[in-house]
């Protein structure tokens, strides 16, 4: 069992650095303590039932004048499952960052652990953090640094489902504007829901014949610590009005490259990762009322699954690259008091010819209507996300009250629609309702 | 060159009526902004302690000044009988119901509880419970009122024969029409047989009597008017010679009335003395110039009419010149020496007036009088020998010539008899003597004195240092001791507070044993004391008496006067008591209550009274000295009035009045009235023995033309102030009686003394004079330009007086408030059902040139910590502001709108407008307009009305007026009220708790109130700095994602 016994001590490193910090800031004055619980329960269209609690334990503090510390532990109890089955392998997370699981129910996270270095010019971010790019609103194009559990689709809050990694994270302040460079050894990838579990994404991977048997093999994952870590850097630039970045990243894409063979007994997926160059900008500013947010990006590569099964010239294994232009534009508006009003358009086009599984051109819209009531102490909230290309979509209302100062009290419903091969149709059966109680210590 | 002057002015005469009755007109077109403060608050200045202490005791333990209506009923069962008790409940209920008052400060025996020991403890009950629908209920009511020694004397009268309904008013100044509400209210109740109602207090005092001497002289100020027009036609017996006067005191009264409204000064109480005085004045100058224009045309029939009037003018431009110089050094001495802003603006504005009137006189009466026609018979009728003050003049000059000696004997004699009488004044005043003992609400006030602990109240404030510390045995028993002292006085009807209510409970848990009305050694029963009530009875019926965390305590002690003379006395072993007894650390009392703001103010009307007389005197003497230029003149024109001073003090003594309120200010106006006479008296005696001439019959010359007119002069102001006396205002009346008394004591020295005085000691300003008239055109001019010098610089720096409002708001957008500040800003939000959620923020700002930069950090709660709020707002008004979120949970900075000016600012009452501009607005917004002064946590602040410029302004703020209260001496806006644009009330902005931080007066808390939702929001500062360092780099957006 060589594998859990480097899994276990690295987790003994992780926690025993915790409870270093831990003790070594208790003693400190400027000492910042706090604890966020979360209560979920949630009904979903196969009828069962999910109770989750989540309690986040934020500890941070100065070290020194120019040094500060970051700890996060996320403690996450589970109630009647169906969403993983005991003691996951956690094959997409690097050794370094791999969850602690205690019995059954409860999973232990060191969701965040940096250190701060400030220097006149620069800030240098080391440790297991989240870096987040972008403009865009509940769709992905250029947040893709920090890998994402999609163990609930992307219902999960992005706090919550960002898997934070190990990273060197360096800021420098130049005239012109702050550039950030990253250099990320942490080959963790996305977490996608396990087979045979409510979200497993079985759409659009591949358009499987009914009836067809297939297994999946075990994905071949980045490990190498130096070869296989992903650099990036940005350029953020506030000019006129604008807040302007440029991107670059070259890094393993999170999600699988499903490669298959058809054999005797049935198909059989081969996932493995493959890099890109993703070369992104985005720009926003504001104009009265309305906000404009923009966000491009460019991937070299994007493995996308094809409709043929066998090797062609191009499409080898059903999986073809081709280049990808990704958008979003997104328009805010907050002319009527109390209330923001968001729409955006996603789209991603394939620019190579082929014989994909997907659209060429994929389009998604989304609109966010979010309004107070009571001084802010009530929201409301519709977001609807609708996928241009199959009609399918998912709309989710929520309303939260904030009962004191330090209690939420939330409602929320989750609606898929569609068929089952598409994005959020094959969750047209997992609608969702539940309700969730935050406190905060 | 005088000459010219004048024929300048008759020349040009349309254009300079043209210009002075367009002078007019704007000043009145001032008036319908007049704003009237008859509060008795306005004379006591607002750093006062005892004016600020009483602010704090209303805001602690919510006593405002209250309505009292007493009900009485003298037969047997006195008031307790089924008939009268309901009655009193109908009342309570019926009171609670009128505006302005406050419904849960309504306090009668039929709203009030008992506390009854039971063999469980202690009860709490109403008295009512046992409801009085029979004779024998009702009694036995009235015997747990006398188990319950705290409501005797104050609720019902020690007798039964009477009782009391209480009810406190919301706003002060408002309670005039509360009284009247009231008034109608009792006039319209059915009563029982035998029983009577009186309705009185402070509120009622305080609302009632603004309004009574308002209307009382606005009665009599159009009867002097008219009496002095009969009098100018005795004199001249011209119709012109009666009109044109009236026509300088009605330019005189307006132009200074108007200009008062223009510099956003209120009509006091007081100031209604003002126009009275300025007629006096106006009409003097009109005497004099008609009398010299009738004298010249009865030596000369044949002259041409303009010819006259620039004789008479070249005659007396220089005596009334030097008169007005002389009672504006009067006047000034009033407003350099008194404290109280109502006398000082008297002071300022008469002095004003005075100098208005003479630019009329000088060349709107000119211009006018030169379009008479010299009637042939008016020649004849003006020739002085046929008239009876000519006569009676002539006789006291011959007997001045005759015998000065004697004349000088019997004024040292009225200098010795004034001297001892003026010894033996009296400062003294009690607020209810302003009305006449007629008025409704002084029998009230005499009848509840009389059958209770009194309507007048000390409030003692007992402060510790720690909350619950008053449950300490040790303290408890130096208030009970102080009780007992405080009760030793004979003025002192009882006294109230938590000891004897503790007293009561220790009794009831007793059985209700008399023995053990006592206190008890024992801290935690005094806490279980407090508890075991609250669980029967209402907490807050303790209000008064405690606050909420048994910190702050007050003694209310109720007396049976108001008197200044009497309270005097206690107020001094009350201070005494307190120095010896209560200057502990942590524990420490202060005397307090609306009778300290009377005593307070009578005492500082005593203080300025002789203070203003001095100063008064010694600015008349210096004028009179340099326009004589010479300490003998200035002395001499000094005695008669000066002796008139002193008489009428006598007279005073004789007459047991005292100094009080409106004979306070007699001294000034008789000082600056009376030694008009003086001057006119000397200048004429100058020109007389002019060149060294004369002899003593020379003398007898002065009688009968200046003496004349001075007899006219002093006939007209004596008859106006002396229609005072026939006011229904005590004070009033004796005002009018004193000036008219002091004036014809001046004129009659002015006219006998001080010849025999020349005529004894020829001094040298008038027999060695060569000719030389002691003050030439170009000295006048200089004299004119060093009062109105001096008159500005009192008046501006002091009081901003002249200041407009948007130059007032120029001021508070122009304050300091630092190039950075570091502090934290702890946010409260309280809904309408006191359900409240707090946020902690750590904020920076700091100047970039002139954009500021703003950064707010979140620290809690936890589930908003960290989120943080970076605006850059340009100064460039076109440019939006650039406005970023920084959401943790998603870690991501997100560029937001500038928000709209008129949103509220997350969730809470405030605008971002609101907290962008930090209490204090964007001038381009608003025009502003002054409309007077308010008293708002005790400082006297302009009030500002601000209207949007434009309805699109008005959207975008969401307001369609506001009022700004700001406070002249920091600049800062201390209240705000805000309408919306359909101008509902929509919410009030108060900036409370202003220290000094770093040499920058800064709020330490704003609280907003929206009137509309309920919603209540309190920011409160802590830790700010303005030096600590702010580093440039925490503006940018990075710093957000990385916190602080």
């Amino acid at each position: 069992m060589p594998i859990s016994l480097h899994v276990t001590v690295l987790l003994a490193v992780q926690v025993a650095a915790f409870l270093t910090v831990l003790g070594f800031t208790l003693s400190a004055a400027a000492l910042d303590k706090s604890v966020l619980v979360d209560a979920e329960q949630v009904w979903t269209g196969s009828a069962s039932q999910a109770g989750k609690v989540s309690a986040r334990f934020e500890l941070s503090g100065a070290l020194g004048t120019n040094t500060a510390f970051t700890s996060i532990v996320r403690a996450r109890v589970f109630g009647s499952n169906g969403l993983f089955p005991d003691h996951p392998e956690q094959s997409t997370m690097s050794a370094a960052s791999k969850r602690l699981y205690v019995g059954s129910v409860v999973e232990l996270e060191l969701r965040e652990l940096y250190l701060d270095f400030s220097f006149e010019d620069a800030n240098l971010r080391l440790g297991k953090q989240q870096v987040v790019w972008g403009q865009a609103d509940g769709l992905k194009l250029l947040d893709v640094i920090n890998p994402q559990d999609f163990s609930r689709f992307i219902l999960d809050q992005f706090d919550q489902s960002r898997i934070p990694i190990w990273m060197v994270n360096l800021e420098l302040f130049l005239p012109i504007g702050d550039l950030q460079l990253l250099w990320i050894p942490d080959a963790s990838v996305h977490n996608l829901a396990n087979r045979g579990t409510i979200y497993e994404i079985t759409a659009p991977f591949a358009n499987l014949p009914v009836g067809i048997e297939y297994s999946i093999e075990d994905a071949e994952h980045p490990d190498s610590l130096i070869q296989d870590g992903d650099i990036g850097t940005r350029l953020s630039i506030f000019t006129g009005g604008w807040d302007l970045t440029l991107n670059y990243l070259y890094h393993y894409d999170d999600f699988p490259v499903m490669r298959r063979t058809l054999t005797n007994s049935g198909l059989i997926f081969s996932p493995d990762y493959e890099r890109t160059h993703t070369l992104g900008f985005t720009a926003s500013n504001a104009f009265g009322n309305f906000i404009v947010r923009s966000e491009f990006a460019y991937n070299s590569d994007k493995y996308v699954s094809t409709n043929t099964l066998f090797k062609t010239s191009r499409g080898r294994d059903g999986v073809q690259s081709s280049r990808e232009l990704g958008y979003v534009v997104g328009l805010d508006w907050t002319g009527l008091a109390d209330t923001f009003i968001s729409i955006q358009l996603f789209q991603s086009i394939l620019l190579d010819d082929g014989d994909y599984v997907r659209d060429r051109t994929d389009t998604n819209v989304s609109i966010l209507v979010r309004r107070y009531f009571l001084n802010e102490s009530l929201k409301l909230e519709f977001l609807g996300i609708h996928h241009q290309n199959d009609g399918d979509r998912l709309v989710r209302l929520s309303a939260d009250y904030e009962l004191t100062s330090n209690t939420t009290l939330g409602f929320f419903s989750d609606t898929f629609d569609g068929d089952s091969s598409e994005l959020y149709g094959q969750f047209d059966d997992e609608d969702r309702i539940g309700f969730r109680i935050t406190v905060g210590f | 060159m005088t000459i010219r002057f004048f024929e300048n002015i008759i020349r040009f005469r349309v254009a300079v009526l043209a210009v002075g009755l367009a002078g007019v007109l704007v000043a009145a077109s001032f008036l319908p902004g007049l704003t009237r403060d008859t509060s008795s608050d306005a004379f006591i200045p607002a750093d006062n302690p005892a004016r600020v202490y009483r602010e704090q005791v209303k805001d602690i333990f919510g006593l405002a000044d209250p309505i009292v209506v007493g009900v009485f009923r003298d037969g047997e069962h006195g008031v307790f009988t089924p008939e009268v008790l309901q009655l009193v409940e109908a009342l309570s209920l019926q009171v609670q119901d009128l505006a302005n008052v406050d419904p849960e400060r309504v306090v009668s025996i039929a709203t009030e509880n008992n506390i009854e020991g039971t063999s469980d403890g202690m009860r709490v009950d109403p008295f009512f419970e046992d409801y009085p629908d029979n004779i024998a209920s009702a009694q036995a009511i009235w015997q747990k009122v006398q188990d319950f020694p705290l409501y005797l004397g104050s609720l019902v009268a020690r007798d039964g024969r009477a009782t009391l309904i209480v009810a406190e008013v919301l706003d002060e100044s408002a309670a005039e029409q509360t009284y009247l509400d009231l008034m109608d209210l009792v006039n319209n109740t059915e009563l029982p047989d035998g029983v009577t109602i009186h309705v009185a207090g402070e509120a009622s005092v305080t609302g009632y009597m603004g309004m009574y001497i308002d209307s009382d002289a606005q009665r009599l100020n159009p009867i002097a008017g008219i009496i002095i027009t009969v009098i100018l036609f005795l004199a001249f017996r011209t119709i012109a010679g009666a009109i044109l006067p009236n026509f300088i005191v009605a330019a005189t009264v307006l132009g200074t009335v108007g200009v008062m409204v223009a510099s956003g000064v209120s009509f006091f109480v007081i100031t209604n003395a003002m126009p009275v005085v300025l007629i006096g004045i106006a009409v003097a100058d009109s005497i004099h110039i008609f009398s010299a224009y009738y004298e010249t045309i009865s030596d000369e029939p044949s002259i041409r009419n303009d010819h006259a009037v620039t004789a008479a003018m070249v005659e007396m431009w220089r005596p009334i010149t030097l008169t007005t110089l002389t009672t504006i050094a009067g006047f000034l001495g009033l407003y350099i020496s008194s404290v109280q802003p109502p006398m000082q603006y008297l002071g300022l504005f008469t002095a004003f007036g005075v100098g208005i009137a003479w630019l009329y006189s000088m060349t709107i009466l000119p211009a006018a009088m030169s379009f008479l026609k010299i009637n042939p018979e008016a020649r004849h009728l003006n020739r002085q020998t046929s008239d009876i003050a000519v006569n009676l003049m002539t006789k006291v000059g011959r007997w001045v010539v005759l015998r000065p000696k004697t004349i000088v004997a019997i004024g040292l004699v009225f200098v010795v008899a004034g001297i001892v009488g003026a010894s033996n004044v009296e400062v003294n005043d009690r607020r209810i003597e302003v009305f006449n003992e007629k008025e409704p609400v002084f029998i009230a006030s005499e009848m509840i004195n009389e059958h209770f602990d009194g309507t007048s109240v000390f409030d003692i404030v007992i402060e510790t240092d720690k909350p619950e510390a008053l449950f300490r045995p040790d303290f408890l028993r130096k208030i009970e001791s102080f009780q007992l002292e405080i009760e030793r006085h004979a003025i002192v009807g009882g006294t109230t507070s938590v000891v004897d209510y503790l007293k009561q409970m220790n009794r009831s848990l007793n059985e209700g044993n008399p023995d053990e009305y006592r206190l008890v050694d024992d801290e935690l029963l005094n806490a279980q004391l407090f508890l075991l009530y609250s669980t029967s009875g209402d907490p807050t019926d303790f209000e008064e008496e405690i606050d909420y965390d048994y910190q702050r305590a007050n003694v209310r002690v109720n007396l049976q006067s108001a008197s200044y003379q009497e309270l005097k006395p206690l107020v001094a072993a009350l201070n005494q008591y307190i120095a010896t007894e209560f200057n502990e650390p942590g524990l420490t009392a202060t005397l307090s209550g609306r009778a300290m703001i009377t005593y307070e103010w009578v005492d500082g009307v005593g203080k300025g009274h002789f203070k203003s007389v001095l100063v008064s005197l010694a600015l008349v003497f210096l004028m009179a000295v340099v326009v004589f230029r010479s300490v003998a003149a200035g002395l001499i024109s000094l005695t008669p009035v000066a002796i008139s001073i002193l008489f009428v003090y006598a007279t005073m003594a004789l007459m047991d009045i005292d100094i009080g309120i409106g004979t306070s200010m007699f001294a000034s106006v008789a000082i600056g009235l009376g030694v008009d006479f003086a001057i006119h008296t000397i200048d004429r005696i100058r020109i007389l023995y002019a060149n060294g001439e004369g002899s003593d019959e020379t003398m007898l010359a002065l009688f009968p033309s200046t003496g004349r007119a001075l007899f006219f002069n002093l006939l007209a102001i004596s008859c106006g102030f002396g229609v005072l006396m026939i006011s229904d205002v005590v004070p009033l009346m004796r005002f009018g009686a004193i000036v008219a008394l002091s004036v014809s004591t001046a004129f009659v020295f002015s006219l006998t003394f001080l010849p025999a005085i020349i005529l004894l000691v020829k001094p040298k300003f008038v027999y060695a004079s060569s000719g030389d008239k002691g003050l030439t055109g170009s000295a006048v001019a200089g004299l004119l330009i060093v009062v109105a010098i001096g008159l500005m610089s009192f008046a501006f720096p002091v009081h901003a007086e002249e200041i407009t409002a948007r130059q007032i708001m120029e001021r508070v957008v122009a304050r300091d408030d630092g190039s950075q500040v570091t502090r934290t800003l702890s946010m409260e939000l309280t809904d309408r059902r006191g359900k409240s959620r707090t946020r902690t923020t750590r904020g920076y700002r700091k100047y970039f040139g002139d954009d500021k930069r703003t950064v707010l950090f979140y620290q809690s709660p936890t589930n908003v910590k960290d989120t943080a709020f970076l605006t850059y707002d340009y100064a460039e008004s076109e440019q939006d502001d650039d406005q970023w979120l920084y959401l943790p949970a998603a870690r991501k900075i997100r560029r937001i709108s500038a928000s709209d000016r008129g949103d509220y600012f997350l969730g809470t009452d405030f605008s971002y407008e609101d907290i962008k501009n930090e209490n204090k607005p964007n001038l381009s917004d608003y025009v502003y307009e002054r409309i007077g002064t308010e008293l708002v946590g005790g400082v006297e602040c302009f009030v500002i009305k601000g209207t949007p410029v434009s309805d699109e302004v008005a959207r975008e703020l969401g307001y369609g007026r506001v009022l700004i209260r700001v406070d002249p001496e920091i600049w800062m806006a201390r209240k705000t009220e805000f309408w919306d644009i359909k101008d509902n009330s929509l919410k009030t902005i108060l900036v409370n708790d202003i220290r000094l931080v770093d040499d920058i007066w800064t709020s330490h808390e704003l609280y907003a109130e929206n009137h509309k939702t309920g919603h209540k929001t309190r920011f409160t500062f802590s830790d700010v700095d303005y030096e600590a360092e702010v580093k440039d780099s925490w503006f940018e957006t990075r710093q957000m994602r990385r916190g602080l």
